[in-house]
């Protein structure tokens, strides 16, 4: 825990599920915190769990001497909030995904550039200590070059709140693949370090969000009754890097199977499996945002390690990683609160890395709605638009 | 100031100004007309209506065209902000755009104001098929979006609009009665879904949906128009109550937020 002493002014704009899970780990730095919500029973909450000052529009959170922002509203909603904080100088934490669309993003990322401020993007996937330890392998070159990604995240009946923004085409942006593929998403594009990409293949479909006999089984997420559903329920992805190595990304809120969130990461030298399917299925019916409380990484998050040697005779070696378990929506916290007011840009989930998955995200649905693969080039296109 | 009655009210109004906005209300009905024809229909002296006229071409509300006045566009301007001031209507635009893409019939935005439907959009690939304009005003009970907002009023409100505007017939299916139109208002508010088969214009059906805020507070309605021979009985029931419901949610949703963005 960092930041003891120095006393912050925090802004929370958007009180809903992702802003309260900020909201609980709050008490454990030493902030003044100041939340906004339109909805006058997330603010109640708000107060009910904090204890700081609330008002009504994320806007007027700006008229307080804010030293940082985040921003957990609707992604169609991030963009004018996070340009004007950026624009007045309040680094920001905004929650994946970056917008509701690439344009959007840019704009935000256009913003961080003209502004000493800085923009953090909530993937917190990456602060799980056994992702942090993956990456350090990754960067080391334990693996050799990593050649290939396996990665899945399938929830059961994981649909969050149908009928709410979240499902809506114009206010999310999308559906499962930008909601929770966008964790797997930056997870691996880190793994392959952000380098230039040179097609995505994508597919998406519909199956159990507009059926009436959906069952609510696990799950505690909000259903309002209304017809408001014009996302994909899930996504299969293929992404090959400029460099060669290629990606499966299979992303699903529901299915009938078992839930799944898991990455092979294949190397030249030797290989790994991170998992955590137990992070989110130990909190069943409540979500990953939850808290965490500390325990061992094997209970929870599974790293192994999987090597072949011709010590004595030729055999293969899996090792499994231990390590103290973190919660990783604290550990983001600390991250941007450390670098508030630092002026130099966040080196894990910067706002360029944000605005990267965000294109990948976005050719990948262009790829969808073409039935075919899309190259890097029209990247570029979208770029100067 | 509402609540004068409206003999008081009429009492403190400025005759003057009333006789500049009939000769601009005149000029659109006749879509121009020279000073003689407006003294064939209105009751001022030609003289008067002159320095009215006079007055109006000033101020740039109105112009001269092939010896004739017509309405300047300077009203587009103060129709414009009017428009735009209505809570959801840049939501409701991009909705009514992109409903109309998909189903290719007239989808509107419709407002009640002063007991009146207003169109506040409208969007159609036929322009000239279409009865409606953007503006365009009517009375609430005669059509799907109309009622689809009454449905959503107290029952104080909804008989005080009767008692105003009256539920005149445009055909011979209009509610023309206070007792037909609160069986039908009950039936929208259960199904939530408006519906109207020529009740204000023969041959034209209407879906509409309402739009409310997060609290439940009536915005307005969308809906889709069509001819009745360019619409399957599956579309009208079914393809486009859930289009109009998804795009309503929308609005809605988008109308909570318009606030946020920099005045």
């Amino acid at each position: 825990m960092s930041n003891t002493g120095d006393d912050l002014t925090i802004g929370l704009a958007g009180l809903g599920a992702q802003g309260i899970a900020y909201a609980h780990r709050f008490g454990r730095f030493d902030h003044t915190y100041i939340g906004a919500d339109f909805d006058s029973s997330a603010r109640a909450e708000f107060e009910n769990v904090v204890g700081g000052a609330v008002t009504e529009n994320p806007k007027d959170l700006l008229e307080y001497d804010l030293d940082g922002l985040i921003i957990a509203l609707p992604p169609k909603f991030h963009e004018p909030i996070a340009t004007a904080a950026l624009e007045s100088g309040v680094d920001v934490l905004i929650e994946k995904p970056v917008a509701h669309t690439l344009h959007s993003a840019r704009r935000i990322e256009n913003a961080a550039d003209e502004s000493d401020a800085n923009a953090m993007v909530g993937f917190y996937t990456k602060f799980y200590k056994s992702s942090s330890i993956l990456l350090g392998y990754v960067a080391d070159g334990y693996f050799g070059d990593v050649t290939h990604v396996d990665a899945v995240i399938e929830r059961r009946r994981g649909l969050p709140g149908r009928g709410t923004w979240f499902t809506s085409q114009d206010i999310a942006g999308g559906g499962a693949l930008i909601d929770i593929g966008i964790h797997a998403l930056d997870l691996v594009m880190a793994i392959y370090d952000y380098s230039p990409i040179e097609w995505t293949w994508g597919q998406t479909t519909t199956q159990f969000g507009n059926k009436d006999d959906y069952l609510y089984l696990e799950t505690t997420s909000e259903h309002k009754d209304t017809d408001l559903f014009d996302v994909e329920d899930a996504a299969s992805v293929v992404i090959e890097f400029a460099n060669g190595g290629t990606v499966n990304l299979r992303v699903a809120w529901a299915t009938n199977n078992r839930e799944r969130h898991e990455y092979r990461i294949h190397g030249t030298d030797r290989g790994a499996r991170l998992d955590l399917t137990q992070v989110y299925t130990a909190t069943v019916g409540r979500e990953e945002t939850d808290i965490v409380q500390e325990d061992d990484i094997t209970d929870r998050e599974i790293l192994e390690l999987y090597d072949v040697r011709s010590i004595g005779e030729n055999h293969f070696v899996d090792s499994r990683v231990v390590a103290k378990g973190v919660d990783a929506y604290e550990r983001q916290l600390s991250a941007f609160f450390d670098g508030i007011g630092s002026r130099t840009p966040y080196e894990k989930n910067s706002i360029r890395h944000g605005v990267k998955v965000q294109e990948v995200v976005d050719s990948i649905y262009r790829s969808a709605s073409k039935g075919e693969p899309v190259p890097t080039d029209s990247f570029d296109d979208i770029d100067r638009r | 100031m509402n609540e004068a009655p409206t003999s008081e009210r009429a009492a403190r109004t400025i005759k003057a100004t009333r006789v500049s906005l009939t000769i601009l209300e005149e000029l659109k009905t006749r879509d121009g007309a020279t000073l003689s024809e407006l003294a064939t229909d209105l009751s001022p002296s030609k003289s008067t209506l002159h320095c009215h006229l006079g007055t109006l071409l000033d101020e740039g509300y109105v112009i001269k065209e092939n010896g004739e006045y017509v309405l300047s566009l300077k009203s587009l301007d103060l129709g414009g902000y009017a428009c735009e001031r209505k809570n959801g209507y840049k939501s409701g635009q991009e909705n009514v755009d992109k409903l109309a893409r998909q189903t290719h019939q007239p989808v509107q935005f419709v407002v009640a104001e002063n007991g009146w439907a207003s169109y506040l959009y409208q969007k159609a690939e036929r322009v000239h098929e279409v009865p409606t304009r953007v503006g365009f005003t009517t009375h609430l009970h005669c059509t799907a979006a109309g009622k689809a907002i009454l449905a959503n009023l107290s029952e104080e409100t909804v008989r005080k609009i009767v008692a105003e505007r009256g539920l005149p017939a445009y055909t011979d299916r209009t509610i023309t009665t206070r007792d037909e139109l609160f069986d039908e208002l009950e039936s929208i508010r259960s199904d939530d879904i408006a519906f109207d088969v020529s009740e204000r214009w023969d041959g034209i059906q209407c879906v509409a949906k309402p739009v409310r805020t997060a609290d439940g507070e009536i915005l307005g309605s969308i809906s889709i128009s069509a001819q009745r021979e360019m619409v399957t009985e599956e579309q009208f029931k079914e393809t486009y109550p859930a289009k109009l419901a998804n795009s309503a949610s929308v609005i809605s949703i988008n109308a909570s937020y318009e606030s946020i963005y920099p005045d």
